[in-house]
């Protein structure tokens, strides 16, 4: 913690706003960076919590054979992962911020609360792809190992960027609504769900072209991203704008 | 309690709006045409008009269901337009404003809902599609639901009006969406209604604006009537509570008399006592010390 | 009825269900949601009068 403090004094005393706002953002980010790496609470328990929803998976497909072309909604079973180990994940990213009091001592900083807010998202979106990195090859040797893969199957990373950023900064927003309330892990899942739908909508639709990879599903590919993009910015901005709002005590 | 302009129009505006819905509903069953459906096998003449195609009647549900869906829509933009002015002025009355809004925009998509829905049974077969426009309707429900249940979630009212304001804005982003999806995704079978290109025949046109006019009409006129039973039930939970404080601190005041004069009480016995005491230990001494002068 | 008129009217009678259920369903929502608030407000009235009640009898003890 020691170390943090220096780094906010460094920050301060290092003059224009802008520099110092960029060192305020490092220093969070890097203090949820070294937390993590230091309990690794959060990776583990997401990790294992996408291990479990593609067991379940594995019972929901056991009795289906191999007739099934799994490649044709493969999409869908993907983003379900990632929503459903998201929503974890974004209650875990509060969860000790406020047991340790942690995020009262940072709003008490002269910190600007739009830069609290690109610090958690960041951080959210780093341990979400962090996560995805080793869960997405686990689906597909869960599921897809047998499977006739196109040749466009590795532009799935493309919907998941767009996609997990997307969530990332929306989720952080509601995360931190929902914190502070009675039954927060539902109300998260109930407030992000349908907040994240379209998002969800127009990834599942990318993915699922880059997995079928038919001639002339191109142009959807693209206009899902466009979509997806267009939602990101949108609802980051909105985030951005409104969580001074959300963390003001 | 305060009853403002507004209120004194609402009645007038409640009765234009179901004058104007009620003509729409006649106009729509008697002089609206009946749209075309499906190719008959062969031309028939009905009342010296050429007919070509089967008629349908289930479009007649339109002539409602379209002007209550944006009624919806324009709720929801009231919605987010209090939060935004809550989270500028910190008003409470602002938060109750979204709150009603929020309440009415429920109303309007449950009925929107059942009477699309009965549509999408008889026009395509089946109860539900994930079709664009049904899929994104349908979360604008569940976000408008989620905002009920954020807000009970919550006990202290200060925090619950800025979580509700950001929710409701958070929301609103879904109403547009839903509102142009069905020109964005070319795949949507949902009927486009607004559009340069086509557009209705004059005979459908006016009933349906007729029925948009009285369904925004009765929309004001419920999102005030709700305004004001809400705040009166507001402002007298909130005389209640300062009642209750007042007997609380009477009560309090009258405990701590009851203590002082008990206390009081005692001392004296207190201090009488000891009066005794020394009265005894004088006496004492007195009996003691002719002996010691001795 | 002869049978093109009849294929002309085949979807008018079943739909005439579907349609009347829409249009009560609408307006049957709208009253809904007025009588509960009806319900609010008189039990928000019922609250004055106890309140009323209740402030009488404490400036009789005073």
């Amino acid at each position: 913690m020691s170390r943090i403090e220096n780094e906010r004094v460094c920050a301060k005393g290092s003059g224009g706003r802008a520099p110092r706002a960029l060192a305020q953002y490092r220093a969070l980010l890097a203090k949820d960076v070294r937390q993590e790496l230091r309990t690794r609470e959060m990776l583990t328990s997401m990790g294992v919590y996408a291990l479990l929803v593609l067991t379940i998976y594995g019972a929901a497909l056991a009795q289906v054979g191999d007739k099934l072309q799994v490649v044709s909604f493969a999409g869908g079973l993907l983003w379900a992962l990632v929503i459903f180990t998201s929503l974890l994940g974004l209650n875990r990213s509060f969860g000790h911020e406020t047991e340790s009091g942690c995020l009262e001592g940072i709003l008490l900083a002269p910190v600007d609360r739009a830069v609290i807010f690109l610090a958690k998202a960041t951080s959210n979106l780093l341990f979400l792809l962090a996560v995805e990195v080793v869960v997405v090859p686990l689906f597909f040797l869960f599921f897809l190992s047998g499977a006739e893969l196109a040749a466009t199957t590795p532009l799935i990373a493309v919907p998941l960027l767009v996609g997990t950023v997307g969530v990332a900064g929306v989720g952080t927003l509601l995360s931190t609504m929902t914190i502070e309330t009675r039954g927060r892990d539902v109300l998260l899942a109930i407030l992000f769900i349908p907040v994240a739908f379209p998002l969800l909508y127009a990834c599942v639709s990318a993915t699922t072209c880059a997995f079928l990879g038919v001639e002339g599903t191109m142009g959807t590919f693209w206009t899902s991203c466009g979509v997806a993009l267009v939602y990101d910015v949108v609802m980051i901005a909105a985030a951005w704008g409104l969580y001074e709002f959300v963390v003001d005590a | 309690m305060v009853q403002s302009k507004a209120d004194r129009l609402v009645p007038l505006l409640l009765l234009l709006g179901a004058v104007l819905t009620a003509v729409d509903v006649v106009w729509t069953f008697t002089l609206a045409p009946l749209v075309q459906g499906a190719q008959l096998s062969e031309p028939v003449v009905i009342a010296g008009q050429m007919v070509t195609t089967k008629l349908l009647l289930s479009q007649k549900i339109f002539y409602l269901h379209v002007p209550v869906a944006i009624a919806s829509f324009v709720v929801m933009a009231f919605l987010a337009y209090y939060g935004v002015r809550f989270l500028m002025t910190k008003d409470r009355a602002y938060d109750l404003r979204a709150y009603v809004a929020a309440q009415v925009a429920l109303v309007f998509i449950v009925a929107t809902m059942i009477s699309g829905d009965l549509w999408t049974c008889f026009e395509w077969g089946v109860w539900w599609v994930w079709e664009p426009r049904l899929t994104t309707y349908f979360i604008l429900m569940l976000l408008v639901i989620g905002y009920f249940i954020l807000r009970n979630a919550i006990d202290d009212p200060e925090k619950r009006a800025r979580f509700c304001a950001v929710f409701g804005i958070i929301a609103f982003i879904d109403a547009p969406i839903s509102f142009f999806i069905t020109r964005l995704v070319p795949s949507s079978i949902h009927p486009v209604v607004f559009r340069t290109d086509s557009g209705l025949p004059p005979m459908m046109l006016i009933p349906f604006l007729l029925g948009l006019f009285g369904m925004l009409m009765i929309g004001f006129a419920l999102y005030r009537y709700a305004l004001r039973v809400h705040g009166d039930a507001q402002a007298v939970e909130e005389l209640k509570e300062q009642l209750e404080e007042l007997d609380a601190r009477a009560n309090e005041r009258a405990a701590a008399a009851a203590l002082e004069r008990l206390s009081a009480r005692h001392a004296v016995e207190v201090v009488r006592e000891a009066a005794c005491d020394a009265s005894a230990v004088a006496a004492r001494a007195d009996d003691e010390n002719p002996s010691k002068e001795d | 009825m002869d049978a093109i008129l009849s294929e002309v009217y085949s979807t008018v009678l079943p739909a005439a269900p579907f349609v009347l259920a829409a249009y009560v369903g609408i307006w049957l929502t709208l009253f809904v949601y007025v009588f509960s608030l009806w319900k609010k407000s008189k039990h928000t009235s019922e609250d004055i009068e106890a309140l009323k009640r209740a402030l009488e009898e404490r400036e009789r003890k005073e």
